[in-house]
């Protein structure tokens, strides 16, 4: 113990004592704070749309209870006041946002957060038909991905992992101390051993350090995200972990500097670029994503045929699903809208399954090849504790759409039933709660 | 004398197992990744084909219906696959592949395919473009870092020197023999890739398709010579191999793994678009309020209305000789392109300003440069899908009008909606949708950031070598 003390001083002493490795140490320090600023930027931007969204939503249901309660007997309230009581034309007012917010750990792996939608106004028509838009984003900076914490940990430190030990065995040969150190009490592998040891503690120490930093600069409650925080922590060790075992096994071959620094920045080259391009290609070609254009057209085809019928084309398929909603009532124009909407979503939610089955086609080769790369396995596990992944968005995916049936609830039985809403049943218009993502 | 180094320098290399590992693998992942970029290219180019042509089957097959029904039913672009983007998948798997085209409003281009992958997608996509960019620097840092270090440890550079050789001469002959070693190495990839290229090219959508082929051909050999240029002198003016080793792996993290993240984390910090909901509402509030702000939709019909009665020396639309609300529309849809393109424009303007930094930093980074120039070529950058999003709106104004105008003049006051009625003719009336690819001029244009950035590089790295090679030490 005391020997291992002793090594890690002098190894502390000779790493600090090294300019270009105290260099390189600041460098991934300032990377990571960079990152950690990087993210938070990005995330708050998402959340000040957010607020913004809630906001007008806000705004959209005040105007609606100061409509019901003007007075009436002026010719311009009184249809405003008509509108708003008008189950059809209030759904297409008030719209809601079904919104998913950022997790608290979101800012240090973005993942797929600026890729996918993270808002969608609905009311209670067509669902697919509401989700056909898409955010203005800049290509080229969707390409080139994000600078966050996860970036810093997968790409910059397997590079200082390798810097600091291609040459821990073969230094002492090629400077001919070798020998001298043979001739110590201690093993020459216990050294080896010991000098692993403290550069694969000094890491982790580094990775814990930033990790921290990136908690408490972008106010995570420790408290509350212990898990989330510790489950993060492990995925850096094991990923750590890893570059040092491949190190450690090149090492182990005994061959000389140069061999060791070019067999692993080979290693860091295949697992973090040419492995995940090669698999990205692979999948595209097994299971190419789903021709989504089919949605559109789908779409575009059913409501043409809506408005070139008579309206009985719509009713006889509705009424037949929709027997409650069933009075007779062929010609009321928002009634025959309205079931339009229905039936196409339907026929669309159908389409829709083919487009998941495929993308989930897609998950499943990426999870079965995946741990040929090191590097993006880490990454997923990483998208995965933020909430940021591809997962994580069809469960959002899922939550709107549960939102919009929810809707479709509280407006289908008052169109249909020729109902008007009245002022006290304003507040009972569901409303898109975030809550439980937060609990997950 | 340059022969002598040629062989010495080809000898060497290919004894050198480092050199066969690598370049071996460099070799074969080009292989693979023109075939199977290929593939990829050509599955989703005849997806997108078929798909364009049963849009435009079932356009013209629509039956008889109002033309105002028919503009509602619309159109579809699809975003085709340029005929190099198989070496170069750029920003396409980022951008959407379909746009709806319908009366009253425009559409975004939808689908990525970004979307429907995991994150494996941001580690990038096997192309040649990935492996020349990428992995060739890397390549040519291996193949060339000890090309003077080595030489003066073992004393040869002493000797040559004193036979009269100048060590610019020697610099330059270096450069030479490396430069074609690594021509060796990506030829082939770019034999295949011109064969699988000219073999469909009777079906090619790019214009210049040979012009740009070979500009692209010799960006990257710039490229590569620009690596090798640096090599050879951070190897003469570094006191050991491992030194030179060392700076010049620093200098490819820098260029391939940190800069390009962070240029365009920085540009969209310094430049921000609006979300799509801000550009909606803007376009609603312009539309209703008029583009000033006083000019609002009503009183804009209004002056419509009575400006064509009028014209037309009649007091009220029934009278008129043209269906009214066909005029309308066009006018109302004309406005509300005014506005779009106005909001439009700014958008794109931000991106390329945020883009111009990127453009701009290739002055420090090659690897910028060549990224935005190879994209540029191979039809798979902003400017063409800017160019795509233009011409797929532009083809839904032309189908919008035609359908307003038939409507203003044939379908006759007193007819009832659904009774006017034009048939298959008229849709035929539309032309195809086609999309033309920018010409190698516009190109070479929209790129001139990143031409001029690899000029630079290359002649500065030349001029280094003339003007700093005396000061070089021998021992």
């Amino acid at each position: 113990m005391k020997k291992l003390l002793l090594i890690y001083k002098f190894e502390w002493k000779n790493l600090i004592a090294n300019r270009i490795m105290v260099l390189i140490f600041l460098l991934l320090i300032l990377s990571g704070l960079y990152s950690i600023y990087y993210g938070q930027t990005e995330i708050k931007k998402q959340t000040t749309h957010i607020g913004y969204l809630k906001q007008q939503e806000k705004v959209r249901l005040d105007t609606i209870l100061y409509r019901m309660k003007a007075d009436t007997s002026f010719k311009a309230n009184k249809a405003a006041f008509q509108r708003a009581q008008n189950p059809a034309q209030l759904n297409r007012f008030v719209k809601a946002y079904a919104i998913n917010p950022p997790s608290p750990m979101a800012s240090l792996s973005l993942g797929q957060r600026d890729l996918q939608p993270y808002y969608v106004r609905l009311d209670a028509t067509g669902f697919h038909q509401q989700m056909n838009t898409s955010e203005i984003k800049n290509p080229l900076k969707l390409f080139t991905g994000n600078f966050d914490l996860a970036f810093v940990f997968i790409y910059l430190f397997p590079l200082v992992i390798i810097l600091l030990t291609y040459d821990i065995y073969s230094a002492e040969k090629e400077q001919g101390t070798l020998p001298l150190l043979a001739s110590q009490p201690l093993k020459v592998s216990q050294v080896m051993w010991i000098k692993v040891s403290f550069r694969l503690l000094t890491i982790l120490g580094l990775g814990l350090l930033l990790t921290l930093l990136g908690v408490v600069l972008n106010g995570i409650s420790i408290a509350h995200n212990l898990g989330k925080i510790s489950q993060w922590m492990a995925i850096i060790s094991a990923y750590t972990l890893f570059w040092f075992a491949l190190m450690y096994g090149i090492m182990a071959l005994r061959k000389s500097s140069a061999f060791n620094a070019i067999t692993g920045l080979g290693a860091y080259l295949m697992f973090t670029l040419v492995f995940p391009a090669l698999l990205n290609i692979f999948i595209n070609i097994q299971a190419p994503p789903p021709a989504k254009n089919e949605m559109t057209n789908l779409i575009r085809t059913r409501s043409s045929k809506q408005w070139g019928n008579p309206k009985s084309w719509v009713f006889k398929d509705f009424y037949l699903k929709y027997p409650q909603y069933n009075d007779g009532d062929t010609l009321n124009f928002y009634k025959w809208l309205y079931a339009g909407y229905t039936i196409t979503d339907e026929k669309a939610q159908e389409v829709n399954g083919q487009f998941h089955r495929q993308i989930q086609k897609r998950e499943a080769l990426g999870k079965q090849w995946l741990w040929i790369t090191p590097a993006v396995l880490a990454q997923e596990k990483l998208n995965q504790v933020a909430q940021t992944g591809h997962r994580a968005q069809q469960q959002y995916l899922q939550k709107a759409q549960a939102f919009h049936a929810q809707l479709r609830d509280f407006y289908y039985p008052r169109i249909f039933k020729n109902k008007k809403v009245t002022i006290e049943e304003v507040n009972k218009i569901p409303r898109y709660s975030t809550q439980e993502v937060k609990r997950n | 004398m340059f022969k002598y180094f040629f062989i010495k320098e080809l000898k060497e290399t290919l004894r050198d197992a480092r050199f066969q590992v690598m370049g071996g693998l460099v070799f074969i992942l080009l292989i693979t990744a023109t075939l199977v970029g290929y593939r990829g290219f050509d599955q989703l180019q005849q997806m997108r084909k078929q798909a364009q042509q049963q849009v435009r089957q079932e356009w013209v097959g629509q039956g008889n219906k109002h033309p105002h029904s028919a503009a509602h039913y619309g159109h579809m672009a699809f975003k085709p696959k340029p005929t190099l983007s198989f070496m170069d998948f750029g920003l396409d798997s980022f951008t959407g592949m379909v746009v709806y085209m319908e009366a009253h409003k425009q559409n975004d281009i939808l689908y990525s395919q970004a979307q429907d992958s995991t994150s494996l997608i941001r580690f990038g996509e096997m192309t040649i473009a990935f492996v020349l960019q990428m992995l060739m620097p890397l390549l040519i840092i291996f193949l060339v870092f000890a090309s003077i270090t080595r030489e003066r440890e073992g004393g040869t550079l002493k000797m040559m020197v004193s036979q009269g050789v100048s060590t610019r001469k020697i610099l330059l002959y270096k450069i030479s023999s490396y430069s074609f070693i690594t021509l060796l190495l990506f030829l082939p990839a770019f034999l295949i890739a011109s064969t699988l290229l000219f073999r469909q090219s009777h079906t090619a959508l790019q214009t210049h398709l040979t012009g740009k082929f070979f500009t692209l051909l010799s960006a990257y050999w710039a490229y590569f010579m620009i690596f090798i240029v640096l090599s050879v002198l951070i190897s003469a003016f570094s006191k050991t191999s491992r030194m030179a080793l060392v700076q010049l792996l620093g200098v490819w993290i820098f260029f391939c793994i940190l800069m390009p993240k962070a240029t365009a984390n920085i540009a969209d910090n310094l430049y921000t678009a609006p979300a799509k909901y801000e550009f909606d509402d803007v376009i609603k509030k312009k539309v209703e309020a008029g583009i000033d702000g006083h000019n609002p939709s009503d009183k804009r019909f209004e002056a419509l209305k009575q400006q064509t009665l009028k014209k037309y020396g009649v007091d009220s639309i029934a009278k008129l000789p043209i269906n009214f609300s066909g005029l309308a529309m066009q006018v109302g849809e004309e406005y509300t392109d005014q506005v779009y393109d106005q909001e439009f424009k700014k958008v794109q303007q931000v991106f390329k300003s945020q883009n111009r930094v990127s453009e701009v930093a290739g002055l420090i980074n090659p690897l910028l440069a060549i990224r935005q120039v190879s994209m540029g070529l191979a039809g798979t950058d902003y400017h063409h899908h800017v160019k795509f999003a233009t011409e797929a709106e532009n083809y839904r104004r032309k189908m919008v009008k035609m359908a307003n105008n038939d409507m203003m003049v044939n379908h006759k006051p007193g007819i009832a909606y659904k009774d006017y009625k034009v048939g298959r003719g008229f849709w035929e009336s539309l032309p195809p949708f086609q999309y033309k690819m920018a010409s190698l001029n516009e190109i070479v244009q929209q790129n001139l950031w990143g031409i001029a950035a690899l000029l630079v590089w290359f002649l500065g790295g030349f001029a280094l070598i003339l003007y700093r090679s005396s000061s070089i030490s021998i021992v």
